[in-house]
């Protein structure tokens, strides 16, 4: 038998769709698959200078979702360490979302060379409003807020056709839209 | 060279930039200093730990890992082994888990690494009853809770 902490060390290593799957091995591997996605997530986080409860609490009041690379690593682990954080959040919560990363020292960047990423500027093509740019300035990470332009946060998800893109994490869950091709 | 008792009572001599690889013993080394007396490893026996020098043996040379290094960080969470170690790892279960918990007693990351990255691949894409029957795991879930479970997360079913 291998001790608790390297069973969990050997499920941080696994694709979603394995760590959902070996939750129903036994109560035990239940826990670890629980622990194991907090965990997931709460390492990325922290490296954003981010608790994973404020964050939490945040999406939840925001109906705003964890999209983008951090999505996809924590769907498939991998030697890759996203350099920067994407939050997909409705347009009339975007106010308070981002009070919220200015309260945890996130400042919002203006210089137009550090500006947002081009993005389609026809609004019905991709459902964005605007995309702000944040930076913390010790940590010197990046976060992305991708305002959508309608009252759900996953429009602009969902006219983005990539696989890599369809996955998302909401106060309520971890959601991998192609799991089969992903 | 250092000398290490194993739990079994096998007195093994080893070249000390060989056995450095163990920050366990790199640290009681350096803490205790030249010594006559044989490091006594109560939870590694003589078979394994033949295993644990092959390894350090075949890196020897290699740079070791920073000190500084959070041993709770999990590090690279690919599944890709290197050549060498998937031959390496290829052992009985029993042996496998004897070197992980024993990579992990001695402090030596890379092989934790390596050792914690084979189970996982051995268990990725397995269902739940085999994983069972892998781990000599008894399933403690209640019919109805099993299929509440399987419904919450049916997608995953679909293999």
């Amino acid at each position: 038998q291998l001790p608790t902490e390297l069973k969990l060390s050997i499920f941080h290593r696994l694709p979603l769709r394995d760590v959902v799957h070996f939750s129903y091995v036994s109560l035990q591997f239940r826990l670890f698959a629980l622990h194991c996605l907090r965990r997931r997530l709460s390492d990325i986080l922290t490296a954003y200078n981010l608790d994973i409860y404020s964050v939490f609490l945040s999406l939840d009041r925001c109906n705003t979702v964890v999209a983008g690379s951090t999505a996809l690593e924590i769907v498939c682990p991998s030697s890759i360490t996203p350099n920067n954080l994407d939050f997909l959040c409705p347009v009339t919560e975007s106010n308070l979302f981002i009070s919220y990363l200015r309260h945890n020292d996130y400042c919002v960047m203006v210089d137009p060379t550090f500006g947002p990423p081009s993005i389609d500027e026809d609004p019905g093509q991709n459902a964005i409003s605007t995309v702000v740019t944040l930076l913390h300035p010790t940590a010197q990470t990046t976060i992305h807020v991708i305002v959508s332009s309608s009252s759900s946060a996953l429009a602009p998800l969902f006219l983005s056709h990539s696989t890599f893109a369809m996955n998302f994490i909401s106060a309520s869950g971890f959601y991998c839209c192609y799991p089969q091709l992903t | 060279m250092v000398l290490l008792l194993t739990s079994d009572n096998e007195m093994f001599s080893v070249a000390e930039d060989v056995i450095k690889r163990s920050a366990y013993i790199k640290n009681m080394l350096e803490d205790v200093g030249e010594s006559d007396l044989p490091i006594p490893l109560p939870n590694v026996e003589s078979n394994v730990l033949v295993k644990i020098l092959e390894y350090c043996e075949h890196y020897r040379g290699e740079p070791l890992p920073a000190s500084d290094v959070d041993p709770a960080e999990i590090g690279d969470r690919s599944l890709d082994i290197a050549d060498w170690d998937q031959k390496y790892m290829a052992v009985d279960q029993e042996m496998l888990f004897e070197i992980i918990l024993a990579a992990n007693y001695l402090d030596i990351k890379s092989l934790l690494d390596v050792g914690c990255k084979t189970v996982a691949k051995m268990m990725k894409g397995k269902s739940s009853e085999e994983i069972r029957t892998l781990f000599n795991i008894a399933n403690d879930f209640t019919p109805e809770e099993e299929a509440q479970i399987r419904k919450e997360n049916a997608w995953a079913e679909c293999r």
